[in-house]
């Protein structure tokens, strides 16, 4: 009795562990596979020192020169930082936060914004669902148009976005904000610039040299052929214009998915637990199946010889352990459905929680636990019952 | 019925064949009831277990019921087991976890007969055996006399054509013994059932119409009653 009762908890925690495993490989899958807007995919960054002398100018000549290099389908300048503090907890993939005020104050005190150019659109395949973009060619452009997401329109609840005047302006205060008097000129798709854990928000881009920033990183979006040639040519090219810079160079899918480096990482220590956890209660299980085979062992002499199939003494003797794992379930659902709903209420973006992990968990291990047993009762099962009968 | 013609049942060692048994020929007719004695080791039990499709034989042919057994897959062997033989065992071997009434169901669950008919077989043979007030009792709680009752109930609950009781009365008292005896005789004079029994005991042996005499894993006597 209370080894089975101790068999039940084993299976209680593995069933658990399995089904929190499978939650949490759903919820992993899906962020990594959820379309966040644009595509990180074949998109290298390469950082660069806006300390530097000229760094616009030393961008823009990286920028041009580089789309000669075969196999380089677009690149763009921003002001955004594209870097991976995953030790940290931290991945920044662009945007910095700009304080507002007034008329913006309802999007909240601090607006993302990145300062861009005219091709970080089509390098970032981010969709312009109204309007138009910056214009491409240099110092045409009047320093006061933005572009601004689709959450920015709805948060202000414009029906016709385009040629919106921002207000930006704290009454009385003295000061102006940083999108005062720019107009609207494009309206994006809503893009993840942020991990899933955070909602979108509103944001606004700008052209960098409106915005008068100095460039951080240089998008690049490649063609898968022959990437590793592709990228050698870009370290050259970087070495031959700015020779005293390191060239750092960092993939952008990489980082999307470093944004989530804690979920994987216990996405496996919940794995290996969980089959550790198994492990250990089949080796429970195997023990407990060999002492019951032997202790029957006359019984399925019996049976056999009135008439039972090796089945009908598998399915004896499989038939109580089954029932041990059943329980193990039954403990284990409610505890693994609110494990399972509290980590998922971290994102913003979650699968439902539905019985498909709990069916997946429980098989599993009901399948390992009979593969388990089965070793033991096949055996019995399989003995010539005269050899069982005989010495009484 | 049964036809047995050059049995051999040996045991390779390492260099030498050890004979359990060797050139038997056997018929029994049916309705007979056949008594097999003999010193131990002289492979009475071997003998009744090949009969029973419990054991194979290593040389020789069996025929049950005209259908060559040498021939039949594990699958038919099992299902002519099934349909034909009830088995009674010198240690009665019921289930000790079952009570009397689900002993005796027991072999009907792996024949596939239905619930309520179940119920009225088990019914008719605890009528029989006058065992009735017994039924909810296990094993243990029985006499050795009343265990072996429950388990002739239990072989005969299937209706075999053909009961094989291995030393059926090698633990009871002489009362006891006299008791099951009667129920063999009686179930072979009217109901034509075909029993063949192990004993070592002159007197139970007695009962049958025929003994056959096992030495050394040969039949050493056959009828020695008939030929006096």
């Amino acid at each position: 009795m209370l080894i089975k009762g101790l068999i039940v908890v084993q299976f209680g925690l593995a069933i658990t562990l399995m089904i929190g495993t499978y939650v949490m490989q759903g919820q992993i899958n899906f962020i990594l596979n959820k379309d966040l807007g644009f595509n990180p995919e074949n998109v290298v960054a390469v950082e660069i020192n806006s300390e530097l002398q000229n760094a616009l100018k030393i961008g823009q000549l990286y920028s041009e020169e580089a789309q000669r290099i075969p196999g380089v389908l677009s690149t763009s300048i921003t002001a955004g930082h594209y870097r991976d503090y995953s030790e940290y907890g931290v991945v920044d993939i662009g945007m910095a936060q700009m304080k507002s005020a007034t008329t913006l104050s309802q999007l909240g005190d601090g607006i993302p914004s990145e300062a861009v150019d005219a091709q970080y659109l089509q390098t970032m395949d981010i969709e312009l669902l109204k309007g138009v973009n910056f214009s491409k060619q240099a110092n045409t452009f009047p320093s006061d148009e933005v572009i601004v997401n689709q959450a920015f329109v709805d948060a202000m609840g414009w029906d016709n976005p385009i040629g919106q005047i921002l207000e930006d302006k704290p009454e009385n205060q003295g000061w102006v904000g940083p999108f005062d008097g720019k107009k609207v000129i494009g309206v994006i798709e809503n893009y993840h610039f942020k991990s899933l854990y955070d909602p979108l928000q509103p944001m606004v881009l700008q052209h960098i040299e409106a915005a008068d920033q100095n460039p951080g990183t240089i998008l690049i979006r490649l063609s898968s052929d022959r990437m590793s040639e592709t990228i050698s040519n870009l370290k050259s090219l970087w070495n031959s214009i700015a020779e005293q810079e390191a060239f750092n160079l960092a993939f952008m899918d990489d980082m999307v998915q470093r944004q989530y480096n804690e979920e994987i990482r216990w996405n496996r220590i919940i794995r290996i637990s969980s089959m550790a956890s198994i492990l250990l209660a089949c080796f429970g299980l195997f023990g407990l199946s060999a002492l019951v085979a032997q202790r029957r062992i006359k019984e399925i002499g019996i049976r056999k010889v009135f008439g039972a199939s090796i089945k009908n003494i598998l399915v004896l003797i499989s038939k109580d352990f089954v029932l041990l794992v059943v329980c193990g379930f039954a403990i284990s659902a409610p505890v693994a459905w609110y494990l399972s709903n509290q980590w998922l209420t971290g994102f913003s973006y979650k699968i439902d929680l539905d019985a498909l992990p709990f069916l997946y968990g429980g098989l599993t291990v009901l399948l390992i636990a009979l593969t388990t047993v089965s070793w033991q009762s096949v055996k019995a099962a399989l003995q010539n019952p005269v050899e069982n009968l005989r010495n009484e | 019925m049964i036809k047995l013609r050059n049995i051999d049942r040996y045991i390779d060692k390492r260099l030498q064949r050890n004979f359990i048994l060797k050139g038997i020929d056997l018929d029994i007719a049916e309705g007979d009831f056949v008594s097999i004695m003999g010193p131990s080791g002289a492979g009475k039990s071997t003998l009744l277990n090949i009969i029973g499709f419990l054991d194979d034989a290593n040389e020789g042919e069996y025929y049950f019921l005209d259908e060559p057994v040498h021939g039949l897959n594990e699958k038919q062997k099992s299902e002519y087991h099934r349909s034909y033989i009830g088995f009674v065992f010198q240690a009665y071997h019921l289930i000790d976890e079952l009570t009397v009434y689900e002993n005796i169901e027991m072999p009907l669950l792996y024949r596939k007969v239905k619930g309520s008919q179940r119920k009225s077989m088990v019914a008719d043979m605890l009528d029989r055996f006058n065992i009735v007030a017994k039924k909810d009792l296990f094993p243990n709680q029985l006499s050795g006399g009343q265990q072996q009752l429950v388990g002739v109930a239990r072989a005969l609950i299937g209706s075999p054509k053909l009961i094989l009781a291995d030393e059926p009365t090698g633990n009871l008292h002489s009362d006891q013994s006299k008791e099951i005896m009667e129920t063999f005789k009686k179930l072979n004079k009217e109901d034509g059932v075909t029993i063949i029994q192990v004993t070592h005991s002159d007197e139970m042996a007695t009962y049958g119409d025929r003994i056959i005499n096992l030495q050394d894993g040969a039949v050493t006597e056959n009828n020695p009653y008939e030929e006096e």
